[in-house]
């Protein structure tokens, strides 16, 4: 996946050594952590307080095992700094502070975390398939499964996989820069991400934990001990987003290429630079909560048990928790219009609004959370967070007024990457709309906890988000691994995943008005013959997934080469070979014009708003 | 340009197919059988209606495009139709969502809220209101009719067309009562309590129905899934004997129990 593969063919052991010496430290330190503490303090190595010491140095172990130890523990000695960041493919599985490389390791890391949880889902269609309990031996594995499935899919999936992924690969790019501001920070940020999975994977040994994904207590905390890997995992994957966030800050403010000013900066640039500041400004919110969350299990304080304040965990999750859902969208909008315009030859519609709305949407996100609670709290917060949440779909307009406006009379190709953004967008259409019912107070009180909400943000997460992120994968193929995909089966895999996403999900809408609540491992008779048919599609859907992979590991290594600009893009990352060779560029860009002019348009005034009169008609080339 | 009057025809055409068929939902939609139920449905209808016109013309933009504009995968040549901008399709639009908004946070939101807040505050006042006292626990429930003298029963009988006011304890965990017909649901906080009042106005059954059923709605551990109560609303005449037999025999019964004691 290389240019510098030609070197050397990397052996098996060179590959998987620097995370086999990290599990290993990270195991050694995890025994350190629970066995020290319960040898102090008596008890076990499996009581509570031994596991939260047994992951903290765990992790500690396995920082230091990836390549802290040379990279970041001997300078700070005065020693050099003496790690070997490797060649070839054996990059992507060590320490490694290459911004593009770093952003393979996200992908691949996303990529595995996906597939995990998606097995977990089959598991839970499996056992919907009938209405008794059949295929989990008995209801808390089921339980286990969905809190799995949901912190998987959306602490290591949904806010890594393009932040991480393709922020940390095409931000530099796309502003001209040689690499991230903070480098070093940049490579240590990606070694939280497996302790991350791994302890969300591995909660069962613990006895699993049966809160979902939002981790509700008091539920959590009379809950079994694996609810610990759910706060530990879920601050650790906190951690990534965090350090990613202020690198991506502070790369798009202070290395963007000359000429490349803010009215011309690429709307992924953008996307991502709000999607940081949020991370930025709430992921400490549900580090905090997580932390409280360890503390009322071990110390034990009592801050949301039955005897606390149990909605305070509410709300401090929902105060994180929703605007991660911008955090999430944001980047597949910035994907969106990045891929239309070249995809339809056309100027980019409204640019300034569509940026307008980025914004606004940031700033109205943390004001909304509380509609995720409305059977819950007092009425007083009802009208006051129906009112915010409603007006937050007036800026998420602006992105659809964006598409609409640069595909109306563009020249339509309908490329692998080009389907999958038009998918997401009529997708995200279905989820934003179903998310009207839901911030209506009077029909939520019907829907909450329905299967009508899982519909909802499975239609806006999965076939918004991870649809964007196909098309991002598909549309950055030949730029990161220097050569072409299989197009037939792009395209093949966009169709299938389209029609058996929507047959699988649309229908949960109807369950859920039909009565079926969330979380539930058994129902009642008369919703069968529609979980039958939403398990079926969902096999369906869930199978299709083995063509993108087989066809970017297989084109990875004998797909046609790519050339620079395969699709006639104009953003920076396409003005340097596929793939970029390590500095990126060979001498600085210097930016001339924006990225999103085609044909012969007229250059707009400075000025915060669009100029009326560039709406004209006059055109002296082109087709017709 | 020819499009905009057929993209206009197309957009009517299909707006009027989407509202039949929303018709037809509606005519088959699931039961619904309290005076609240009926609020939270309508405003779920209105939203359906209005919200389908927005979706199909959205939609039908966004499909129109792919197939009037598509070219060849391998012709890279520019549109000719080149603009950045057009006050004419952006104003409108602004217009329109923001008044669309502020329509849908009044009608259906504020006055569905205050319909429903409205029959609370009439049930409060009214004498002949029912009280519920409702205790759920990890995973069952249990019903109290304290100013009839009934308690502890597991299946919640209730007279039809009589308001009912439901207060909400758990003793552990969250749980969140909710009946699907009575259309309405109200998360019960251990530590606090919480009121729903509702008015079954129709007469159903679990063994009717299944959608009339006590069903907790909020993850509560292993036995969420069947934490389930059956429901009994019946006429006014069905409910007073049932509460005569119920009543009196649970209070001898308490009383008996003292004396023996």
């Amino acid at each position: 996946m290389s240019a510098h593969t030609a070197a050397r063919r990397a052996n098996f052991f060179e590959i998987i050594w620097p995370i086999a010496r990290a599990t290993i430290f990270a195991g050694a330190g995890y025994a350190i952590g629970a066995f020290g503490v319960a040898a102090i303090r008596g008890g076990t190595w499996m009581d509570q307080v031994s596991i939260v010491f047994g992951f903290v140095i765990g992790l500690a172990g396995w920082l230091l095992g990836g390549g802290a130890f040379e990279a970041w523990v001997r300078p700070w000695f005065g020693y050099e700094n003496n790690w070997n960041e490797g060649h070839g493919i054996t990059r992507f599985f060590r320490y490694n502070t290459d911004h593009k490389v770093i952003g393979v390791q996200y992908m691949w890391a996303a990529g595995f975390a996906f597939l995990a949880a998606g097995l977990v889902a089959m598991g839970m269609r499996a056992e919907l398939f009938t209405p008794q309990l059949d295929f989990f031996t008995n209801r808390t594995w089921y339980n286990t499964a969905v809190s799995i499935h949901g912190s998987l899919m959306l602490f290591s999936v949904s806010v890594v996989a393009i932040v991480g992924g393709f922020g940390n690969y095409f931000v530099p790019l796309l502003v001209g820069a040689d690499d991230m501001v903070f480098p070093q920070v940049n490579g240590i940020s990606w070694w939280f991400v497996l302790p991350g999975i791994a302890a969300l994977l591995l909660s069962p040994l613990l006895g699993g934990f049966e809160t979902g994904w939002t981790g509700y207590a008091p539920l959590a905390t009379t809950d079994e001990a694996g609810q610990l890997f759910y706060y530990l995992g879920v601050f650790s994957l906190g951690v990534s987003s965090m350090l990613t966030g202020v690198n991506v800050i502070a790369t798009a403010v202070y290395m963007r290429a000359p000429g490349l000013t803010w009215n011309r900066l690429p709307m992924f640039v953008w996307a991502m630079i709000v999607t940081s500041v949020l991370n930025v400004m709430w992921v400490p919110v549900i580090g905090v909560n997580m932390m409280m969350g360890v503390m009322d299990r071990v110390v034990p304080t009592a801050f949301f048990g039955a005897k606390g304040f149990p909605l305070l965990w509410q709300d401090l999750f929902w105060l994180f928790g929703h605007p991660e859902v911008y955090i999430i969208m944001l980047t597949a909008w910035g994907l969106w219009l990045e891929i239309i315009p070249v995809f339809s030859r056309k100027t980019l519609f409204a640019y300034r609004w569509a940026v307008i709305g980025f914004i606004v949407i940031a700033l109205l996100s943390g004001t909304v959370w509380v509609h995720h609670m409305f059977t819950a709290v007092s009425e007083a917060r009802l009208i006051p967070f129906m009112t915010n949440t409603e007006v937050i779909s007036i800026p998420t307009g602006f992105i659809y007024l964006s598409v609409i406006g640069t595909l109306f009379q563009g020249r339509i190709r309908l490329t692998t990457p080009m389907l999958f953004a038009l998918f997401s967008a009529l997708n995200f259409l279905i989820g934003g709309g179903t998310g009207i019912f839901l911030a209506d107070v009077p029909s939520d009180f019907q829907l909450q906890d329905t299967f009508f909400v899982v519909a909802h943000f499975h239609y806006t997460i999965l076939g918004g988000m991870i649809f964007a992120w196909f098309a991002g994968l598909y549309y950055w193929f030949p730029k990161f691994s220097g050569r072409m995909y299989n197009e037939f089966w792009g395209k093949f895999s966009a169709w299938w995943m389209m029609v058996f996403f929507n047959l699988t999900f649309f229908t949960m809408f109807i369950s859920g008005i039909n009565g079926m609540n969330r979380r539930i491992a058994t129902y009642l008779p008369d919703l069968t013959r529609l979980n039958e048919f939403t398990s079926i599609m969902g096999f369906l859907f869930g199978v299709g997934f083995f063509v993108p992979l087989i066809n970017f590991l297989v084109s990875a290594y004998v797909g046609r080469r790519a050339p620079a600009n395969p699709w006639g893009g104009k953003t920076l990352e396409w003005a340097t070979t596929s793939p970029p060779p390590h500095e990126n560029f060979e001498t600085i860009p210097v930016v001339r014009e924006d990225f999103y002019r085609y044909g012969d348009v007229t250059e707009p005034e400075m000025g915060l708003f669009p100029n009326p009169t560039l709406g004209s008609q006059q055109h002296t080339t082109g087709d017709d | 340009m020819r499009d905009l009057p057929i993209l206009a025809v197309l957009w009517v055409v299909l707006s009027a197919i989407g509202e039949w068929v929303i018709q037809i939902l509606v005519d088959h939609w699931p039961l619904i059988a309290s005076a609240q139920g009926e609020e939270t449905k309508f405003a779920f209808v209105f939203l359906f209606r209005v919200g389908a016109v927005v979706f199909i013309g959205l939609t039908l933009v966004i499909v129109y495009s792919m197939i009037r504009w598509r070219v060849p995968e391998d012709d890279v040549r520019d549109s000719a139709h080149q603009y950045r901008s057009s006050w004419s399709f952006v104003v409108p639009w602004i217009v329109v969502t923001t008044l669309m908004n502020g329509f849908f946070i009044i009608h259906p939101g504020i006055t569905g809220l205050a319909n429903i807040w409205g029959m609370a505050v009439a049930a409060a006042r009214n004498p002949n209101t029912i009280e519920v006292d409702v205790n759920c626990k990890q995973w069952s429930w249990s019903f109290d009719y304290p100013k009839l003298g009934i308690f502890n029963q597991s299946t919640l009988v209730l007279p039809v067309d009589t308001p009912v006011k439901f207060v909400l304890h758990s003793e552990d965990v969250i749980h969140s009562f909710w009946v699907p017909s009575f259309g309405i649901k109200k998360d019960v906080i251990p530590g606090e309590e919480r009121v729903l009042y509702i008015t079954p106005n129709k007469i159903t059954s679990t063994k009717d129905n299944l959608l009339t059923r006590v069903q907790c709605a909020e993850l509560c551990g292993s036995g969420h899934s069947t934490m389930r109560a059956v429901v009994q609303v019946e006429s006014k005449n069905d409910f007073q004997s049932w509460a005569q037999q119920n009543g009196t025999s649970s209070l001898r019964s308490a009383g008996a129990g003292i004396g023996a004691g």
